[in-house]
């Protein structure tokens, strides 16, 4: 999606003087594309946030459903959520946002090697990420929480289903930019670029930050 | 623009002079990211503590103290990870009206079906 | 600074000269004529005029499913259609208009009238706004062609789960209807984010905020609610399609799912999309109605900040629509409180257009006709929503014919004459001729007549407690007169839409029998900045980015002010308006991709329906569309960058502020 329009207008203020985040001069002194990531990222609060409210109301409403009225959800420790595996697997998408910080950190600095050692960490962070919701879900599933069970297992899996697709997306992107750098084209000057699929990649972050709270944690 | 040429040192030097954008850093440092990488696990720690009752035990505040705790590691991964501290206010004011758009409407939706009534909580 | 390197990088970073050949089969795309210019377009204004032609198109056959209904509904005990068909066509219908015509119609606007009026080349993401358009008319194909595909939907546009649950509502209709949704989601989606970067990043010197002309406003304010209104939507038609398709429990009842979950999500999402479909015509009549009083927008300010607040208001009343189902007591009166309010900034508009025309020289074009038409009718709607805030009334007036009477009034008798007055006022703008006035009055005349034939009766049959969306009635309801009535007024709107159609030929040939004399740059005598370049817009828009001093710039070049404050000529629209002669300009280069990702996703929609190894091909379209998308650059390097030298200076204007059109940039390689 890296694409600009030449044609537009340098305007009479001169040179860009904000820190050269952008190759062309734009009103708001930002480039067209981290303009549009940001943009697509408060769109997607409302996206996970209606999702997330879905799992709100329908773990409320499990409890007036005959045979769950004394269910804490959380509480149904091994049977439902593992909860010290959750933490780790937490854990590890947490410290993904550092190594891509680090990798786009490193990439200003034109080290370019560190760039993809930090890149290609942040990937497999992801990935061990995205294997423990797979073992997740084929846990539930073997301990008879399939999708179609209850409300409560449609609104969890969807909600973590969701969020897990917005991980490998952004894994898939991580590999673009490591296969870019890898050919050399990822150049300091287009950090931009890398900082972009980082807000990203730190946005799901965030995501699975209030997830793990208000869906794992709080009772 | 010429082809920045980043293979030999002396081309390095070239293009950091011509691209003025090329090696200018305005956000946190790494050792500032490494300090709030680790802030963020502690936070961590402590919010998974709280699933273990026989560390503290948290009563009434458990709620209240897991949504500040979520919120303070939001706040970190946007402010410092995702720069917005450092960047310009418009995205600022992007983001948190897409945050606030999605926290007022859906609170309203969960309070007209009546989640948050004290009643509904059973003991 | 220090800059180690620790490894040489293999090959040269950033731009290299390496031709890159995007996946063979389909080559940069070289025409600039016939069908292939179109589809590969990347121009706003070719994108404009296509979001245009398909909507109307869909307006036609949203048009003949009304027709269909009026003819059931003309006579009690109506056997025209059946009942099942009955549903499937008030459903299409309303999904077809809102969907399908005003959005894209409105979308058509901002498209061609935005970098317009802000004074840029382009908008910020010249594919991804063919993206949009096409991804956007494959997905409104798709939901169409479910008439072919064992019945269209038929559960309201508003969709109510579970009744749109494979329990109530078997056929592959409402699979349509949500994919559908989906589908012109990530069109509407893409449009908005690529719209409000246009609009941030694009302006040209001196355009400030507030500056821009209340078209940009408004339509700037419409993007915004499509961005945070449509990932509601999109998570509401994803449950309904994961219920539907995969077996989920959101909606079944029997497991303990609400019901009101649906009509909560639906109506976050549906009650900013109220707004999204009126906005953009409170802005076109707002370019209008100054251009035919000779008067500056009366209360500019309040102008902007009134559509902001609708904006932001639009989020705090969505369950007004929802007083009927048992919300309770509390969020009933807090809803009808914020219904009241947010009349206040409509009635901002209503007043400040009128005082626009007051005391100004008025002339009574087509578009201006059709703008005060809308006020005229918009009041009208406006007060009878105003009654639904009360909410004893709207619980007598709940899914009666007075709530269509209502939406109808500002829908049609809001935002469909603006768009009409639109159409008529920016024609010459996009094709270079006038559309007949005479013709035009007539078109008019009869729609306005006609649509309150149509849905004056409407308010009466709905008091008196004829239900909505009923397929007949019995003689002794004593509902037959009004409904005779609402039937020869729908015939008669029926008959102004052909005028409309019949004008374009008759004023599209005399333009051509008469040798197709230059409609010029400023027809109307106009205000904003598109009316500063020639008629049809080049496709490179400005010869130079003018500077922008005032708001109504374009007007304060050709006039002045004398002492007593009126206006004078200070020039010659001649010598203001520029001559579209401009060479070189760099423009962004065509390309296939985005139509094949568009093909793409109505494959893996009816993969999903009917089997799912389809969703097999379609998934491999859009990858071949995403990965030649993304190795294909932009801007083709085999497009000559050899003309900057000459890039004209402004020589003309006596404003020293212009710039050069592009960016003082040496040829790449």
């Amino acid at each position: 999606m890296a694409e600009v329009l030449t044609a537009d207008a340098p305007a009479a203020a001169g040179h860009d003087d904000h820190g050269g985040h952008d190759p062309h001069h734009t009103n708001t002194g930002i480039s067209n594309e981290k303009l549009a990531m940001w943009l697509f990222l408060g769109s997607e609060c409302l996206l996970f946030g209606g999702l997330i409210s879905t799992y709100l109301l329908y773990r409320y409403k499990l409890r007036s459903f005959p045979g769950f009225e004394n269910v804490q959800i959380n509480r149904l420790g091994a049977h439902i959520y593992d909860i010290p595996f959750t933490s780790v697997s937490s854990f590890v998408l947490l410290m993904s946002s550092l190594t891509m910080v680090l990798a786009h950190s490193a990439l200003t600095r034109n080290d370019h090697q560190r760039t993809r050692i930090w890149l290609m960490t942040t990937a497999l962070l992801g990935a061990t990420f995205i294997s423990g919701q797979v073992y997740e879900f084929t846990a539930f599933y073997r301990e008879g929480l399939g999708y179609t069970t209850n409300i409560f297992s449609s609104a969890f899996f969807t909600l973590t289903g969701f969020h897990g697709v917005h991980v490998t997306v952004g894994i898939i992107m991580l590999l673009s930019m490591f296969v870019q750098s890898a050919r050399g084209r990822l150049a300091a000057e287009n950090a931009e670029r890398l900082e972009i699929v980082g807000l990203y990649w730190h946005f799901v972050d965030v995501v699975w930050v209030v997830i793990f709270a208000v869906v794992y944690l709080i009772p | 623009m010429s082809i920045p040429d980043v293979g030999t040192p002396a081309s390095a030097e070239h293009s950091a002079a011509a691209g003025h954008r090329t090696v200018e850093h305005h956000g946190p440092t790494d050792k500032q990211y490494v300090i709030v990488a680790l802030v963020l696990g502690l936070i961590t720690c402590v919010e998974v503590s709280t699933y273990f009752h026989s560390v503290i035990n948290w009563g009434r505040l458990l709620m209240p103290a897991l949504l500040i705790m979520g919120g303070i590691k939001f706040y970190l991964i946007a402010a410092y990870f995702m720069h917005l501290k450092y960047d310009r206010r418009i995205l600022r004011r992007v983001f948190t009206t897409g945050i606030i758009l999605a926290i007022g409407v859906y609170m309203i939706m969960l309070t007209a079906f009546k989640v948050f009534k004290p009643h509904a909580i059973p003991h | 600074m220090a800059l180690v390197e620790r490894e040489p990088l293999a090959l040269p970073s950033g731009r290299d000269g390496v031709a890159v050949e995007p996946l063979g089969v389909l080559a940069r795309p070289k025409t600039k004529a016939g069908w292939r210019s179109w589809v590969t377009t990347v121009d706003h204004k070719k994108i404009g005029i296509m979001y245009g032609v398909a909507a109307f198109v869909f307006f036609l056959i949203g048009g003949i499913e009304a027709l269909i209904i009026r003819l059931q509904l003309a006579s009690p005990n109506g056997k025209v259609v059946s009942a099942a068909l009955y549903n499937q066509l008030f459903t299409t219908h309303a999904v077809t208009m809102v969907f399908l015509v005003i959005m894209p119609m409105a979308a058509a606007f901002a498209n061609y009238l935005l970098p317009l009026q802000i004074g840029a080349r382009d908008v910020a993401f010249p594919r991804l706004n063919a993206l949009s358009l096409w991804v956007w008319l494959f997905g409104g194909l798709f939901i169409t062609s479910s008439f072919f595909l064992g019945g269209a939907p038929d559960g309201g546009w508003f969709a109510y789960a579970p009744n749109t649950g494979v329990a109530f509502s078997p056929s592959h209709g409402m699979d349509f209807y949500a994919l559908g949704i989906i589908i012109t989601g990530i069109g509407s989606l893409v449009s908005s984010i690529n719209l409000i970067v246009t609009v941030l990043n694009l302006r040209a010197p001196g355009m400030t905020l507030f500056r821009m002309p209340v078209f940009t406003w408004m339509a700037l304010v419409t993007q915004f609610l499509l961005l945070f209104a449509l990932p509601v939507i999109t998570v509401a038609v994803f449950l309904l399609t994961f219920d539907r398709l995969f077996g989920a429990n959101f909606f079944n009842v029997a497991q303990g799912a609400d019901p009101l979950l649906w009509q909560h999500l639906f109506w976050i999402f549906g009650h900013p999309e109220v707004y999204i479909l009126i906005l953009p015509s409170f802005g076109i009549v707002s370019e209008v109605i100054p251009v035919f009083s000779r008067k500056p927008i009366y209360g500019y300010p309040f102008m902007v900040f009134s559509g902001i607040a609708i904006g932001f208001m639009g989020w705090g009343v969505w369950a007004h629509h929802m007083f009927a189902s048992g919300i309770g007591p509390i969020s009933v009166a807090a809803f009808s409180l914020s219904t009241m309010f947010i009349a206040v900034p409509t009635g901002v508009k209503i007043l400040n257009w009128m005082a626009t025309m007051w005391g100004g020289k008025l002339r009574f074009t087509t578009a201006m006709l059709f703008a005060m038409g809308l006020v005229a009718m918009f009041t009208i709607g406006g007060l009878s929503g105003v009654s639904h805030s009360v909410s004893p009334a709207d619980t007598q007036q709940t899914d009666t014919y007075y709530i269509v009477a209502h939406f109808h009034y500002v829908l049609f008798g809001g935002a469909l004459l603006g768009l009409y007055s639109g159409m008529y006022f920016w024609f010459p703008k996009a094709f270079g001729f006038m559309l007949n006035e005479r013709l035009g009055k007539w078109h008019f005349w009869i729609t306005l007549i006609g649509f309150n034939l149509t849905f004056g009766p409407m308010h009466i049959l709905g008091l008196n407690g004829m239900s909505r969306r009923i397929v007949t009635y019995q003689p002794s309801d004593g509902f037959t007169f009004w409904n005779r009535v609402a039937s020869i007024g729908a015939a008669t709107i029926a008959i102004g839409t052909l005028i409309f159609m019949y004008n374009i030929l008759h004023s599209y040939r005399s333009w051509k029998a008469a040798n197709r004399p230059n409609v010029g740059a400023d027809p109307w005598d106009g205000r904003s900045l598109e009316w500063m370049i020639p008629s049809p817009a080049p496709e490179h828009n400005f010869d130079q980015i003018p500077t922008v001093h005032a708001q109504d710039d374009f007007w304060h070049r050709k006039y002045g002010e004398d002492e007593k404050g009126r206006a004078v000529r200070i020039k010659a629209t001649e010598d203001v308006t520029q001559k579209g002669d401009a060479k070189g300009v760099h423009l962004p280069s065509p390309s296939y991709f985005p139509l094949v990702i568009a093909v793409g996703l109505p494959i893996i929609a009816y993969g999903l329906i009917f089997n799912r190894f389809i969703c097999i091909p379609g998934a491999l379209v859009v990858l071949w569309g995403v990965y030649g998308w993304v190795f294909e650059p932009p801007d083709d390097p085999d497009v000559a960058h050899d003309h900057h030298a000459e890039e004209p200076h402004d020589q003309h204007g006596g404003d020293g502020g212009l710039v050069p059109a592009v960016p003082e940039e040496a040829p790449v390689g």
